[in-house]
């Protein structure tokens, strides 16, 4: 399978501040791949750079096989780009917007077109600055997604909708994911769950993870661990355990690298009078969250704490 | 094609309200430009005085507020796709941006040079000249139109995201001139180079247009905004630069090439200095820091069918103490004369307490005038008619009429110049007391007083630029009254004779000649001629 989207070892910065820290990223072709981090993590610098809005300082990326500095003009036929910060053409009215871009695309769908206004229920009439930004946002939607784009690019698109407007949005994407590869950043975790086949995490600039949704959902567990007895923390843990926390008799973590047969024998060694071991499956935001704090773990935790002993993911 | 069209049209849509203000500021002025050159006393009715007060005011305040309307279509325009910032629409839609210039330049050239361009044409047609003729000189106009205002204005707005922007981004060029203007007037003269004119600033202003071209491509082919803001940064300190540091004596020298004294026929000028009546004179200026000093020359060696125009001069002073004073190259803002001309003055400033040092004792003083040398295409007499009558050098001219009681008089003459200033001409007339009636077959010549003036220049550029293409030249004649002595007015009388001498340039040259123990004069607090210098001319 081909990569629509490569970085290798991107960075980006703006001035002493360090956007992109040397990303290496690979979107399928085909795949709907979510970019998840929190604020100021890098996920709209990271789709700048690919978007060629703003060059990368070092490293490099290629999109649809084109180089991102290079990604201009005609190369936009071929990518729809959704940004919660656009700015259109106010004064034009939805209708008048989306004739104006049809000359543009040789691919232009009109059927589409009428599907994807039905569909979102736009006001063709209506200047956009006159829109609420539910419906501004429904027509940048149609604009970018009537020519049938090889890649779709968004970038935190479902910001400060409202959850009708969302699952439109949602629907009208799941639609075009058969045909098309959707690159989107987002921080409704539980929404991109619903229809993301790959999760990237961004952390200050650096890729964290990335890999396929199921990976993912199989990689992480819920570890709760009781014993028998009062824990008493070893020297090492595994690094793939995040969040130990113990409390009494009871333990608690999170496996990023859980294996059914690798992982029971880590909890035999490290728990060996333990009287239940529960494996609970994780939902895309506690991963989210458990891979945010074991970043946020402070430089010298405090004596005694768990996480005095556990050793990082490399 | 189809993408330049669809943007052209879009921003069509988009800007009528600014399109239609300035079509409508373009059609008033069309509308109304005639009146400032078409008095009722030149359409043959019976007054000389000039249009109704309105009409005047308001066609003064079109000639700017046209180029205004073009100046906010055009940043309207050009940030309706705007270049700086990270989310405009278009940037992520299939642009391309040769396609995207063109669309914003064939807006300029259908919404705004076209309509100029017919005005201008309308324009020719009522001042009585016909357009096609002038189709050169036009489309001349047009492009110094686009490089002097559209070029700079464009780039300025491809470097600001909105309107308003744009805006401080002027007002900070008003600060910046205000700031040069300053700093020209506090730094020591001679460090400061005049002659900018023609010289250094076609120099500067074509260098200034070159950063300014540059600017707009590089932001619309990279959207670069920081490393275009210190190319347009770099272009305005060039520009302002030159003022001071351009290599004034090399561009005089390639300018004004010829040392006329080695000539087989040297032209050149001597010290007119003869008494109380033409001396030497010293001026405070108003800082009281500096003087300006006129000394008086007169043309020599010049031979009949010639002219000279003084437009630089130099001045370097030595006193007996061995102190020495430089001018520099300066402009000389000197009137054109002919070998029968009087004399005219050469003029500089220096500062006080250098002025103070040297006036000590006698000084030698040299003085080097770089000046264009012209020659007469020829002369034309003509009876002075009391309607309008051509002139190939000049356009169309009008006597102006306007006495019930006597139709042959004249006060005067207004000529009309079709896209150009008029060519250098010399007119001479024949004035008449005010209480001589004119007779249909004229005046006898005893009766006449002679006047005489100049209009035009030697400029052989196609077109002058400009707004309207009609320039309106009042003759300014001399001894068209006797001023002090008799206030009565003189006039001309139809049939009499006038001659047009027109000049065309042969070349630039220098000269220079010295005074020797000029006493330099006392300073006057201005005009006043308080000290008799005498000296004695030596080339």
């Amino acid at each position: 399978m081909t990569n629509v989207i490569e970085t290798q070892n991107l960075s980006r910065s703006f001035g002493r501040t360090q956007a992109l820290a040397g990303v290496d990223l690979q979107v399928p072709e085909g795949a709907v791949y979510a970019l998840v981090g929190a604020n100021g993590a890098g996920k709209t610098t990271l789709i700048k750079v690919l978007m060629n809005i703003f060059p990368p300082t070092s490293g490099g990326a290629r999109v649809l096989g084109i180089d991102s500095g290079k990604v201009a003009g005609k190369v936009f036929t071929r990518i729809g780009y959704v940004s919660e910060n656009q700015q259109f053409p106010d004064w034009m009215a939805a209708g008048e917007m989306l004739a104006y871009f049809r000359g543009f695309y040789p691919t232009w769908d009109r059927s589409l077109e009428a599907q994807l206004v039905r569909q979102f229920d736009l006001p063709l009439k209506r200047k956009l600055k006159h829109l609420s930004r539910g419906m501004r946002m429904k027509a940048a939607f149609a604009s970018s997604l009537a020519y049938r784009p090889t890649l779709i690019v968004l970038d935190e698109p479902f910001s400060g909708l409202d959850p009708l407007v969302r699952d439109e949005l949602v629907e009208g994407l799941i639609e075009r994911a058969p045909e098309t590869t959707i690159f989107l950043s987002s921080h409704d975790l539980a929404e991109i769950e619903s229809f993301a086949t790959h999760v990237g995490f961004l952390d200050s600039g650096r890729l964290l993870s990335s890999d396929e949704m199921s990976v993912l959902s199989n990689r992480f567990r819920a570890v709760t661990v009781t014993l028998a007895a009062p824990w008493t923390p070893p020297s090492r843990t595994p690094s793939s355990w995040l969040q130990l926390e113990a409390a009494n008799s009871v333990v608690r973590f999170v496996d990023s690298n859980y294996d059914a047969a690798q992982s029971a024998a880590s909890f035999a060694a490290v728990f060996p009078n333990a009287r239940d071991i529960a494996l609970d499956p994780m939902s895309l935001r506690a991963i989210f969250v458990s891979i945010a704090k074991s970043k946020r773990v402070p430089a010298d935790p405090q004596p005694g704490s768990a996480n005095q002993v556990t050793e990082r993911p490399a | 094609m189809k993408q330049i069209l669809a943007i052209f049209k879009k921003d069509a849509r988009h800007l009528w309200p600014e399109i239609l203000v300035s079509f409508a500021l373009l059609a008033a002025l069309v509308y109304v430009s005639p009146s400032h050159w078409r008095s009722p006393a030149l359409g043959g009715a019976v007054s000389y005085s000039p249009g109704p007060f309105f009409y005047e005011e308001f066609g003064n305040l079109l000639v700017v507020l046209v180029p205004i309307s073009w100046g906010f279509l055009t940043a309207r325009l050009v940030q309706t796709e705007g270049l700086v910032g990270n989310t405009q629409f278009w940037i992520t839609r299939p642009y391309e941006w040769p396609k995207l210039l063109a669309a914003k330049l064939l807006f300029l050239a259908v919404l705004v040079c076209a309509p100029f361009l017919v005005a201008q044409c309308v324009l020719l047609a009522e001042a009585g000249f016909n357009p096609a003729a002038y189709a050169g000189g036009l489309a001349y106009n047009l492009l110094l139109i686009l490089g002097i205002l559209f070029l700079p204005l464009l780039a300025f707005s491809s470097l600001t995201p909105s309107f308003a922007k744009l805006l401080l981004v002027l007002l900070g060029l008003i600060v910046y001139a205000v700031a040069i203007s300053v700093l020209n007037s506090v730094l020591p003269l001679e460090w400061t180079n005049a002659p900018s004119e023609p010289v250094g600033g076609a120099l500067a202003l074509t260098l200034f247009l070159c950063g300014c071209a540059s600017v707009v491509f590089m932001q619309y082919m990279h959207r670069r905004t920081d490393l275009a803001w210190w190319l347009m940064v770099s272009a305005l300190l060039l520009f302002s630069g030159i003022a001071f540091l351009a290599p004034d004596r090399w561009l005089l020298n390639r300018h004004y090439p010829i040392d006329a004294s080695k000539a087989p026929d040297p032209v050149g000028f001597i010290y007119a200095g003869n008494g109380t009546t033409r001396a030497a004179h010293a001026d405070l200026t108003a800082d009281k820091k500096t003087l300006g000093v006129s000394i008086p020359i007169a043309v020599q060696g010049l031979k009949e069918g010639f002219a000279v125009q003084p437009n630089a001069l130099r001045v370097e002073i030595e006193a007996p103490s061995g102190a020495h004073w430089d001018s520099g190259w300066k402009n000389a803002y000197g009137a054109y004369a002919r070998g029968d001309s009087p004399g005219t003055l050469a003029s500089f400033r220096i500062r006080r307490s250098d002025y103070d040092r040297l006036k000590a004792g006698p000084v030698n003083l040299r003085l080097t005038l770089a000046f264009v040398e012209a020659m007469s295409d020829g002369t034309r007499q003509m009876p002075l008619p009391v309607g309008g009558f051509s002139v190939p050098s000049i356009g169309i001219c009008e006597p102006l009429t306007g006495f019930p009681d006597d139709p042959n008089a004249v006060l005067g003459i207004q000529c009309l110049s079709p896209v150009h200033s008029p060519r250098l001409t010399f007119v001479t007339v024949h004035w008449v007391p005010r209480d001589v009636r004119c007779l249909p077959g004229g005046v006898s010549d005893q009766d006449t007083i002679l006047g005489s003036g100049w209009v035009g220049d030697l400029d052989t550029s196609p077109a002058s630029f400009g707004i309207s293409p009609v320039t309106v030249s009042p003759l300014d004649l001399t001894n068209n009254d006797t001023q002090i002595r008799n206030p009565e007015p003189r006039h001309l009388c139809a049939g009499s004779p006038v001659l047009f001498t027109s000049y065309h340039e042969v070349a630039g040259a220098q000269a220079s000649f010295a005074i020797e123990n000029l006493q330099l004069p006392e300073p006057s607090k201005g005009g006043e001629v308080l000290a008799v210098t005498h000296g004695q001319a030596t080339r």
